[in-house]
């Protein structure tokens, strides 16, 4: 093979590596949305879940202080109205959880979604170094964010806590270990947390350090 | 000649890489500083440090300045591709 040919293979080389970075950014960005996907559809839910045994507990607290356990077999209308008015609260808090939370990490997918179409739509053969540099760097970025808090979690364990105790012991205890409860689960949660978080960052790190080596060795 | 960058920026360079391979040939300062979007001063600040990494050529054809890339510019060109290849494929959620 003489040097002209050596030449185009390797510039054929390059377009095909160029090409399928833009495919694997592609695959991420599809992870990346389904995980985004789950982290809001979970979080939507546990919302509903709060409020439910939120506003029960609290209703059904006020029926039983207020009247007597007996309530609820003379009034089982009004009771069924009220259960079905707090799931149709509950519904709409979760339902407005999934749209509202996370607006700036949609924005980052969307934008790193953007850019990817923007360079398939391109000729072949236009295709940059830089433009993959940076589909990298803003993936890399992106994966943190699409971690979970959560913060939800613990305080639905607390208050399930709270329900439960409240019935046999008296409301200070119950108020006690639902507190417990929550800052323990809240403190095993943030760990966890922190632990992918680093992960991510480490990643993140590593990636940067390669830079900087990279530079060193040119 | 003595460049004054102490961090050149890794996207500079690689477009520095890109272009020069892309048009195969050597080039006209103008034109590489016109494709790579900076200004004269910085650009020169940048040929500067590719010169002195060898990372490119000057030649002196029809008595025109050029810089073409040389082996070791097309070898990183390369070598930067594979990693962010690399890079991407590593990388885990």
């Amino acid at each position: 093979m003489d040097s002209s040919q050596d030449k185009t293979a390797l510039g054929q080389q390059i377009e095909t590596n160029l090409n399928s970075i833009v495919d694997i950014a592609e695959k991420w960005l599809s992870r990346l949305r389904r995980r985004r996907k789950q982290v809001k559809l979970a979080s939507a839910f546990l919302t509903t879940l709060l409020v439910l045994v939120g506003l029960a507990a609290v209703s059904v607290g006020y029926i039983v202080d207020q009247y007597s356990v007996s309530f609820f077999h003379d009034h089982p209308i009004l009771i069924l109205t009220l259960l079905g008015t707090i799931a149709v609260i509950a519904i709409l808090c979760g339902v407005l959880s999934y749209f509202v939370q996370g607006r700036k990490q949609d924005a980052s997918l969307n934008e790193l979604g953007n850019l990817i179409s923007q360079m398939k739509q391109r000729n072949t053969g236009s295709l940059t170094s830089p433009d993959v540099l940076s589909i990298t760097e803003k993936i890399l970025t992106l994966l943190p964010e699409v971690v979970r808090k959560r913060n939800q979690d613990s305080f639905l364990f607390g208050i399930l806590a709270f329900v439960i105790t409240i019935l046999p012991a008296k409301l200070p205890l119950a108020i006690l270990i639902g507190v417990l409860v929550w800052l323990y689960f809240r403190y095993e949660m943030n760990k966890g947390y922190d632990k992918e978080i680093s992960r991510f960052d480490e990643q993140r790190k590593q990636f940067e350090q390669r830079k900087q080596e990279f530079m060193e060795t040119l | 000649m003595t460049s004054n960058l102490e961090r050149p920026d890794l996207y500079v360079v690689a477009r520095f890489l890109d272009v020069l391979y892309r048009n195969g040939s050597a080039m006209k300062k103008t034109n590489i500083q016109m494709l790579l979007g900076v200004n004269y001063p910085r650009f020169t600040e940048y040929l500067e440090w590719m010169l002195q990494h060898r990372l490119v050529l000057e030649t002196d054809e029809d008595k025109v300045d050029r810089i073409a890339l040389s082996p070791k510019g097309i070898e990183a060109y390369h070598r930067f591709v594979d990693w962010i290849k690399e890079t991407l494929e590593s990388a885990k959620i």
